[in-house]
């Protein structure tokens, strides 16, 4: 179908605010009268608090409130496990856990109250090893759950015995990821004002402005959602990171308590040790394989580390041991996963959900497969790669796919048969795929009203013909917004320039979900673009009427109402709306498909599936151990582009931030202590550490999704790690890296330990 | 905190008194109060004391005043001729932004063992100027570092200037920093190395070290498995061998002591090699 706007490339509507500096984010939101909120936080890993005196704190002289266990009732709140308070209780599990609140009149008073509160601790052992945890004789972090485990599970599927018994060939790795921070560039922050009547107003960059109310707020706060207004000011950044923030439930509380608003800012370095990181995770494969390099089966041990708090950990262990099981054709799987609490700063989501970790892992694996079996990575992978029409062995349905013409390009574009069969001496190339979910059935369980995974919208264009698009999914910076006016402007035949799509805000707007699981565009978008067909057939049936000409022989064209038939017959949209003496609306609904998967995590957690494959270059210096990625060339399946600059913004960003992760970030924890507490110490990759990065997208044209999109956000991120790690495989002959980030000292050690390998 | 702007070097010698700091680029300074790594009671802003930033050839010496920003390195041509360690030292400094502001005293006063100019200027024996109600002083930076963070800086005095020996059309020189990555980052290991040729014999071998040790500083030991010496591999392969045994760095979260301890040998023998025109032993 061709198309108008769908496609083509444009700028985000919202980059001229943008880089005018014009926009509102929420340091720069000012409420008259706003307090100051500020949290102490646990200096120690694990500790009781013997004791809590707040009193020289509330009696400071410009102190409005301190909140703490002390005052605050004992409701303890969290997605899977409520194992979590908004005030450390008996006791502190984490550096960073919140102990007390403050309100005061200005920062250096609230910090001064923070200097007041006393807290006597009794130091507890430190659980810092996940494995450690697991020992009979551990201290727990939570006193009530033995083990320290948080959650797990043991799935067997499709004879996975047997397909071991009569494998050619099985090989076994390990693999350790590290804990990384999601390093937006805006550290947290939220405000609330509470009003009179009871009802409080927050403010902040949130992933979900709907679901925050519901698994925070409400529940810890003892009112119901709706007694909340949230609105989202414009993301600095999230990547996954913005979903469960705890600032806006300290605002929040803290607002109430003093009865006057309250910024609730942290700083950069209370954000690198208090919000939810990358989850950390230690991955045992197997996979069992007949000689031709068709896989027969694979056994997956996972232990991830959950920290100090569960929120959202369950399912992202979850999405770690199945995801890559639905990109190749997997006969049989068996897969045990252990969720382990520690005294470490709660792990949790993070562009990816888990996938970067399952793929780095996975990825990786292959390539010692397809060495062991003498095949090519890129043929041992386009033999065994799950096809449209499939359904795994986990039961996901395969709408769409593009992953082979993807790698296919990559092979073409990268010259990778000749720089295959070089290698070993320093230079190496590697590549690697992933599928990813558009949306997740489970979350809308664990999250939503109910079981349907809805996102609704509202299109509502005014007298002077300019639209206004209501959604409640929101923009996290991955350019929502933009999405949902080039899909409403194509099916509305008005130019993109006169749409507005305001920040989502729970008092006026319709519901959604909320920005995860890259689901957005798939979901929000099918939204957005039947309420756009409904406000497109209200303007025609609106037109008809003034014009005297049959809706079904009008068309819009450029912002103008005119007749198919006699194109110079016509009204400008404004002229329409304004003669009806309103505005013209429309509204659309829709629920994604897929199903919630049963106990044995057996369904179709999504409406559709993307892919992509991501290749990779890479000079290894062989005695120091510094890698330098030459370049990136990568294919992308998205069903379809629905803005084309857009959409290379995230391939870009997705890669650099990927790269970024697999090479150089890291938190660092040292016996439950963080090290990467700054930006010099936590490093992310500049400009100067960015490759050349060629791509194109391979449009499956999904069925399902709008125009045939479906998310491109985490396809973006998800393999550029074992792509790196895998070229760095071939450029050393053999220094695979097991243990993540892939850094000077840990390549150099790899390279001595394949020299070792070789030479015995 | 209090704020002093110093109009002369003389008010700004007056103003300084125990717990002052005197501030130039603020790079170092201002992060370390802000965020309570520092506590000064008197902040005295010299900044704008012009007569202190300047980059010029004197009686034979290249003379670079102390508010000379890195900044100024990179433009100066003296700079990239003369004392090319130094220049590309400043190439990898921080940022663009951070080199505008950053003086080169701040970056040795300061006294991290990862001071980027600190190898280079100890490589072309940096002579360090100081001034104080009491009088003027010279000290060799190799002197001037103490301890970690700690210099022999007397607390009212004030560094004027950094005064290094030019090199020569037949002197060979090299530098390298070892980072996690391209810039505004902390070195892993810096290196520097400058010999001073006479007749293709080295009649002077400086190296200076940064990053593996409590302070930068010169790696004595290797340098005399160079000194005198027609130097070929046996020369480099033992001055290597002995900046490496001579490092004594730390564990922290940028690379273990053990690595460092081999950079440091890796990239001595590298940076002679290049300074030598010799291939490397690996592909670079």
């Amino acid at each position: 179908m061709s198309t108008r706007v769908v496609g083509r490339p444009h700028p985000i509507i919202d980059a001229v605010e943008k880089v005018s500096g014009a926009t509102v984010f929420i340091n720069d939101l000012e409420l008259p009268g706003a307090l100051t909120g500020m949290a102490l936080r646990s200096p120690h890993p694990h500790a009781r608090i013997l004791n809590l005196d707040t009193m020289d704190a509330e009696r400071l002289p410009g102190v409005a409130v301190v909140l703490s266990k002390n005052n605050t009732p004992d409701a303890p709140f969290g997605i899977n496990h409520k194992d979590e308070a908004a005030f450390c209780r008996e006791k502190v599990r984490y550096v960073g856990d919140e102990v007390a609140a403050v309100a005061a009149v200005d920062e250096e008073t609230a910090r001064e109250a923070l200097s007041l509160i006393r807290v006597e601790y009794e130091v507890l052992p430190t659980v810092a090893d996940p494995f450690a945890a697991q020992e009979p004789d551990a201290p727990l972090v939570h006193d009530s759950v033995a083990g320290n485990i948080a959650n797990e599970f043991h799935i067997k599927r499709g004879g996975i015995d047997e397909a071991f018994h009569a494998a050619d060939a099985t090989f076994a790795d390990e693999f350790h990821t590290h804990l990384a921070h999601q390093a937006y560039i805006e550290p947290t922050g939220c405000a609330a004002q509470w009003h009179p009547d009871g009802k409080i107003s927050v403010w902040g960059c949130l992933q979900s402005v709907f679901l925050i109310r519901t698994f925070m707020l409400g529940p810890v706060m003892g009112m119901s959602a709706d007694d909340f207004r949230v609105t989202q000011t414009k993301p600095g950044g999230a990547f996954g990171g913005k979903l469960d923030v705890k600032a806006a439930l300290m605002a929040a509380m803290l607002s109430r308590a003093a009865e006057k608003p309250v910024k609730f800012m942290m700083s950069l370095e209370e954000d690198l040790i208090a919000m939810r990181p990358r989850m950390p995770v230690h991955i045992s494969l197997e996979s069992a394989w007949k000689r031709d390099g068709t896989l027969a089966g694979k056994r997956v041990r996972i232990v991830a580390e959950n920290g100090a708090y569960s929120s959202l950990s369950p399912a992202i262990m979850s999405s770690i041991a199945l995801r890559t099981d639905n990109l190749y054709k997997t006969p049989a799987a068996e897969i045990q996963g252990k969720l382990v609490y520690t005294n470490i700063i709660p792990s949790g989501q993070m562009r990816g959900f888990g996938n970067v970790q399952a793929t780095y892992a996975w990825e990786s694996h292959l390539d010692n497969v397809a060495d062991g079996l003498g095949l090519d990575p890129a043929d041992l992978r386009l033999k065994n790669y799950t096809e449209k029409g499939d359904v795994s062995l986990h039961g996901w349905k395969i709408a769409s796919c593009a992953v082979a013409d993807a790698t296919r390009h990559v092979v073409r574009e990268m010259d990778w048969k000749a720089k295959r069969a070089r290698g070993g001496e320093g230079r190496g190339v590697g590549l690697a795929s992933c599928i990813h979910v558009s949306g997740n059935k489970g979350f809308s369980v664990e999250l939503g009203p109910d079981d349907t995974d809805p996102s609704s919208g509202v299109v509502r264009v005014d007298e002077e013909g300019k639209v206004e698009i209501w959604s409640g999914e929101s923009d996290l910076g991955q350019g929502a917004t933009s999405v949902m006016a080039y899909i409403a402007s194509e099916v509305m035949g008005i130019p993109v320039d006169r749409f507005k799509v305001p920040p989502t805000d729970t008092g006026y707007m319709p519901f959604g979900m909320g920005a995860f699981a890259s689901r957005i565009t798939l979901i929000g978008g099918n939204a957005v673009k039947i309420a756009a067909e409904d406000a497109r057939r209200n303007l025609l049936d609106a037109a008809a009427e003034f014009m005297e000409i049959p809706a079904d022989e009008l068309e819009i064209v450029e912002g103008d109402v005119r007749a198919k038939a006699l194109p110079e017959r016509k009204m400008t949209v404004g002229e329409v709306v304004s003669r009806t003496g309103s505005v013209i609306e429309g509204n659309g609904k829709w629920l994604a498909g897929g199903d919630v998967l049963d106990k044995e995590k057996y369904g179709n957690p999504s409406t559709t599936y993307s892919f992509s494959t991501h290749g990779a270059e890479v000079e290894v210096d062989m005695e120091t151990g510094v890698v330098t990625v030459l370049q990136v060339c990568c294919g992308h399946d998205p069903g379809r582009v629905i803005n084309r600059l857009g959409a290379e913004g995230q391939v870009e960003g997705g890669v650099v931030q990927g790269m970024s992760f697999a090479m150089m970030e890291g938190l660092a924890p040292l016996e439950g202590h963080l090290r990467g507490r700054n930006f010099h110490d936590y490093l992310i990759a500049t400009s100067m550490d960015a490759p050349p990065i060629e791509h194109d997208f391979f449009e499956s044209m999904d069925p399902y999704g709008p125009y045939g999109a479906k998310g491109l956000a985490e396809v973006a991120i998800n393999p550029i790690t074992a792509a790196i790690c895998n070229a760095v495989y071939h450029a050393t002959g053999g220094a695979r890296i097991r243990t993540l980030p892939v850094s000077p000292e840990r390549v150099l050690e790899a390279i001595e330990e394949a020299r070792n390998q070789n030479t015995s | 905190m209090e704020f002093l702007r110093a109009a002369s070097v003389d008010e700004a010698l007056a103003a300084a008194r125990d717990g002052a700091a005197f501030v130039a680029g603020g790079t170092n300074l201002v992060p370390d109060v802000l965020f309570g790594r520092k506590k000064i009671s008197r902040a005295v802003d010299i900044s704008r004391l012009d007569e202190l930033r300047y980059i010029e050839e004197a009686d034979g010496k290249i003379r670079i005043g102390a508010l000379a920003t890195v900044t100024d390195l990179l433009d100066s041509d003296l700079i990239r001729t003369a004392a090319s360690p130094l220049h590309e030292s400043a190439l990898e400094f921080a940022g663009p932004l951070v080199r505008n502001r950053a003086s080169v005293a701040g970056n040795l006063m300061d006294a991290s063992p990862a001071a980027d100019l600190a190898p280079p200027l100890l490589a072309q024996d940096a002579i360090v100027e100081l001034v104080s109600v009491e009088g003027e002083r010279a000290l060799p930076l190799s002197e001037f570092f103490l301890d970690y963070r700690k210099t022999a800086v007397r607390p009212e005095e004030l560094v004027t200037a950094i005064v290094i020996d030019p090199l020569g059309a037949e002197d060979r020189c090299a530098y390298y920093k070892l980072q996690l990555r391209r810039a505004m980052a902390i070195a892993v290991v810096g290196v520097a190395v400058v010999l001073r040729m006479n007749r293709g014999v080295c009649a002077e071998a400086v190296i200076g070290l940064g990053a593996v040790a409590a302070i930068p500083y010169r790696a004595h030991a290797a340098e005399a498995h160079l000194r005198g010496k027609e130097i070929g591999e046996v020369e480099i392969e033992s001055a290597a061998a002995a900046a490496a045994d001579s490092a004594q760095p730390i564990d922290d979260v940028r690379a273990s002591a053990s690595y460092r301890r081999k950079m440091c040998g890796v990239l001595v023998r590298r940076m002679l090699r290049k300074a030598m025109g010799m291939p490397q032993t690996v592909a670079v």
